[in-house]
């Protein structure tokens, strides 16, 4: 018994037949043309309920054919059957599949776009499939013996990046000759795009009530991700298709659209949880932004040793010490300076402690203010253009005063102390590692930069969304023509302020996806190796 | 003829404690010698401020030359002012003094801030701290033991220190230390009143140059009464004196108690404890079962008493658990010639070397064995006195002083 419901090629070289057959016929299905068999690819079986049967007599095979064949002289055919059906193949016949095709079958197609075994790409295909799938969403579903959920579905349409997460547990142990097939893919405006999954690698211990129905390991958890190309269009939904025995299920949902940073950091906190190191990688290099060195002014345009300091703060101690580190750079530098402190406003405590050192110091010229983290550098209102930028642990730990001094009187636009302990062993250090390094981690420094050097424009910084990382940036770009000077402080004790803080999740978000930016092989590479060799 | 500011971080007619105490005896005996000094404390207790200073009062005269300020709250970890008014205030204050020579006992309710702007407005005065204890380097009360129990500590560091304060990090005492030892640095002189304290200070980073180790002075005392007993009386006596603070130790003397009740070579002996009654231990220490005939609880005592209390008794029993730096109650018993026995650590230790008695600090057992060894033992007890020393007095204390302070021609004269 065989029966063809659709056949249609949405593949110039894919031609898709779905029907029902005897289980039997499952392995003999063929196509047979005037002197030319064709045998399946793929034939993706699946209980057709319709059919009054709880057997697997549903099919779906994949042809691979010839774009120049002509299908209207193949019939479909079953070994040992004696029904034949002519082809059609046209891509109408889609429409018809997704408005009629059992809920079975469809769902059956869906898995194998997640698999790759099938492909659907192009706006009107995707316009046809969309209501369909819209119709599907649900975070949750379950069969006898499987049931699955999809928790959150991210992302970033400006870096075409997705990401979702969830659940799947079923009684697989007892049953191995059904595997437990899974898939997934995001539907965008104009292409169904499989995810990349990685599963059972997310710890996931509230899943415990399900214990006395399935097989649980305490990692049924999944991530998925995708990074779609820009003429896929917009991420739209992601869906998780799942089967197991003769169980299906299909859970989908609309993504929310959130900021690179908000995703980065998402991740992040999944990456936690996950056995899989990769994912993690994957989500990082997708939103790693596209930097590049800072095309800098030629020369300097103000003298800098008759500029006006102003000193940028990082202060990562209690809100009270900084009174301490004010007065301690007052007396390196010998002289006032303005202030400029990274906090999206001044605390009561800050506000005290500042006002305490001015008093005590009897320097009123000075000019406090605040600019969040994100506020791009070069558009902070300094007077002068020597800034001193550091976080207050590494200022008074390191002692950068000496260096800073030397270096206020040679013609270098930036000198730049860094506390890295394990290249301070070597006698010389690499100039190529210490901007690696500089380059892929928020390590302590403190950076003495002419911003003169710095053009207006507003996006210099290539979506760097923290004031450290675009220093860095600075730094590098410096270092790259040879503008910088970047020196090693001696190896001492020394704690991070940030050691055992709380910060806010905006923050934490920033730092991750900064470093995500910083940190690739190519800002080492492009930066400072090919410059030092 | 200098003018000396004596400045204590509290005043001892309202809160009495060892460091205040001797700064308002210098103060005292320096009055009556006829020098032109003055005495500035700070009261900070709420309820006593609510009693004696009107709601915009900030100074309270006391007695001739005798000032109180009223203290506007500060943490000791940051040992600065939370508002620059309050420390331009105290600021002014002290500037207004117009004096030759400050003398500071303790910085805390004065302020670093104040200390460093007095050092610049001020740098021909003298300016001379006594460190009473270890406050500038350790955030948990001065006392190095290990917050959560009563574990010694022996160095100070910014690892240890974060163990010792999880919602503070390593940086946040890498912060302290600097400000701590910028504000020692201040000073022309430090008395340490021992060399113990003095040792710690110069462990962490202060140069011994610096130090001198003088003990605190206090009044000599010719007209003690000793109680005549028959042999083998006195020294089966012995006694306690202080407050029921965990790190004095009184439960240690407690259970001491315990155990030579319970020990097969149990002798006649009492113990008294003053300072403390029954139901202040039994408040701190709920658990405990006092032993029956052994402990006799006295509650509070006037200081000025406690020389000739301590005279009653053979044997004084110091068993803090903390380090301690130069405790009033030995130099009260050295007036007494009562002898002690101490804790084997700090500045017991160091202070009754020679004619005390130590025990393993924190050990019940330790401190039982020693007193059921010298329970009736009058040659012990003898020897003991024989050996003991009188405390430094105030007068030599203000020799040892004006050597300090005064220490060119020009000054002195």
């Amino acid at each position: 018994m065989l029966h063809l419901d659709f056949d249609f090629q949405i593949e110039p070289t894919k031609l898709v037949v779905v029907g029902w057959c005897g289980t039997e016929s499952l392995n003999a299905l063929y196509l047979q043309g005037d002197d030319h068999v064709i045998f399946p690819t793929l034939v993706s079986d699946h209980a057709r309920r319709d059919l009054r049967s709880d057997e697997l007599r549903g099919f779906i095979a994949v042809f691979d054919v010839d774009a120049k064949i002509n299908l209207l002289r193949y019939e479909f055919r079953a070994e040992g059957e004696g029904s034949l059906f002519p082809l059609g193949g046209e891509t109408e016949n889609f429409e018809l599949f997704v408005s009629k095709s059992v809920d079975e079958t469809f769902w059956d197609f869906c898995l194998r776009i997640g698999t790759r075994d099938i492909s659907v790409v192009g706006s009107e295909l995707v316009s046809v499939i969309r209501p369909r799938i819209k119709s599907m969403i649900g975070n949750y579903a379950e069969t006898p013996k499987m049931a699955g959920g999809l928790d959150q579905a991210l992302a970033t349409q400006a870096n075409n990046v997705a990401l979702l997460s969830g659940w799947t547990a079923s009684d697989r142990a007892q049953t191995a000759q059904h595997p437990l097939q899974r898939s997934g893919f995001a539907l965008c405006k104009n292409a169904l795009v499989p995810l990349k999954m990685h599963w059972d690698c997310h710890l996931r211990p509230d899943l415990g009530a399900f214990g006395d129905r399935f097989s649980l390991t305490g990692s049924e958890g999944y991530a998925g991700f995708v990074h779609t190309q820009t003429d896929h269009g917009p991420i739209e939904t992601l869906i998780i298709c799942a089967r197991y025995n003769r169980g299906q299920f299909v859970l989908a949902r609309e993504v929310d659209d959130v900021a690179a940073i908000r995703l980065l950091a998402a991740a992040q906190q999944m990456d936690e949880q996950l056995t899989s190191r990769d994912f993690i990688a994957d989500i990082r290099a997708a939103l790693r932004p596209k930097i590049k060195a800072i095309e800098l002014k030629s020369e300097s345009v103000q003298h800098k040793e008759a500029s006006h300091i102003t000193l940028v703060l990082e202060h990562d101690g209690g809100d009270h010490d900084i009174r301490d580190v004010l007065r301690y750079c007052r007396h390196e530098l010998g002289h006032g300076f303005d202030l400029i402190v990274i906090r999206n406003s001044l605390s009561r405590a800050l506000k005290r402690a500042i006002a305490a050192f001015q008093n005590e110091a009897g320097d009123r010229d000075m000019v406090v203010t605040c600019f969040a983290s994100d506020h791009p550098i070069n558009q902070w209102n300094i007077r002068g253009a020597i800034v001193v930028f550091a976080r207050s642990s590494a200022l008074v730990q390191l002692s950068p005063f000496p260096e800073i001094r030397g270096n206020k009187k040679a013609r270098l636009d930036a000198s730049v102390t860094l506390h890295a302990p394990i290249l301070a062993i070597a006698e010389k250090p690499d100039l190529a590692q210490l901007a690696t390094q500089l380059a892929a981690q928020r390590i302590p420094m403190i950076a003495m930069v002419n911003m003169a050097v710095l053009p207006s424009e507003a996006k210099l910084f290539g979506g760097l969304s923290s004031v450290d990382a675009q220093v860095r940036l600075l730094v590098l770009s410096l270092l790259k023509v040879n503008r910088a000077q970047v020196s090693l402080a001696s190896p001492v004790p020394f704690f991070d302020g940030m050691a055992g803080r709380q910060i806010d999740k905006t923050s934490e978000a920033q730092i991750l996806y900064d470093l995500a930016g910083l940190d690739s092989e190519a800002i080492s590479y492009a930066f400072a190796k090919a410059e030092h060799e | 003829m200098s003018k000396v500011a004596i400045i204590s971080h509290s005043h001892p007619l309202l809160k009495s404690g060892g460091g205040e105490v001797a700064a308002y005896r210098q103060f005292l005996h320096m009055r009556q010698q006829g020098h032109d000094a003055l005495f500035l404390g700070v009261a900070f207790e709420p309820k006593t401020i609510g009693a004696v200073f009107a709601p915009d009062q900030h100074i309270l005269q006391l007695g001739e030359h005798d000032y109180c300020l009223r203290a506007t709250g500060m943490d000791s970890f940051t040992m600065e002012h939370a508002r620059a008014e309050d420390e331009d205030a105290v600021f002014a204050l002290l500037l207004s003094l117009n004096a030759d020579v400050y003398h500071f006992h303790h910085f805390w309710n004065i302020g670093a801030g104040v200390i460093r702007r007095l050092r610049r407005a001020r740098p021909d005065a003298r300016l001379i701290c006594t460190l009473h204890e270890l406050t500038a380097i350790c955030a948990n009360h001065g006392q190095m033991i290990k917050t959560g129990g009563r574990e010694l500590c022996r160095e100070s560091s910014p690892l240890a220190c974060a163990s010792c304060f999880p919602e503070r990090n390593a940086f946040d005492f890498v912060a302290r230390k600097r400000r701590m030892i910028e504000l020692v640095e201040q000073f022309d002189e430090l008395i340490a009143p021992s060399a113990f304290l003095a040792r710690r200070f110069c462990d962490w980073g202060v140069s011994a140059r610096r130090f001198h180790v003088v003990e605190n002075g206090i009044a000599p005392r010719n007209d003690v009464e000793h109680v005549e007993m028959p042999p083998g009386t006195l020294s089966r006596r012995f006694a306690f004196f202080g407050q029921a603070t965990p790190t004095k130790g009184l439960d240690i003397l407690v259970h001491a108690a315990q155990w030579i009740a319970a020990s097969p070579d149990k002798v006649d002996l009492s113990i008294d404890v003053f300072g403390v009654t029954q139901e202040g231990f039994e408040e701190i220490w709920p658990n405990e079962t006092l032993p029956p005939n052994l402990l006799n609880f006295h509650g509070r005592y006037q200081a000025a008493d406690a020389v000739d209390l301590m005279a009653r008794y053979g044997w004084i029993v110091i068993p803090s658990v903390w380090w301690e730096n130069s405790p009033v109650v030995i130099q009260e018993a050295r007036l007494a010639n009562s002898p002690v026995i101490a804790s084997n650590i700090g500045g017991m230790k160091e202070k009754v070397e020679g004619w005390g008695h130590l025990f393993e600090v924190g050990d019940p057992v330790s401190l039982g064995h020693k007193m059921l060894e010298l329970a009736g033992n009058d040659d012990a007890m003898e020897d003991a006195r024989r050996k003991m020393t009188a405390p430094l007095s105030l007068e030599d204390y203000f020799d040892a002083w004006s050597d300090i302070v005064y220490d060119t021609l020009e000054l002195k004269s």
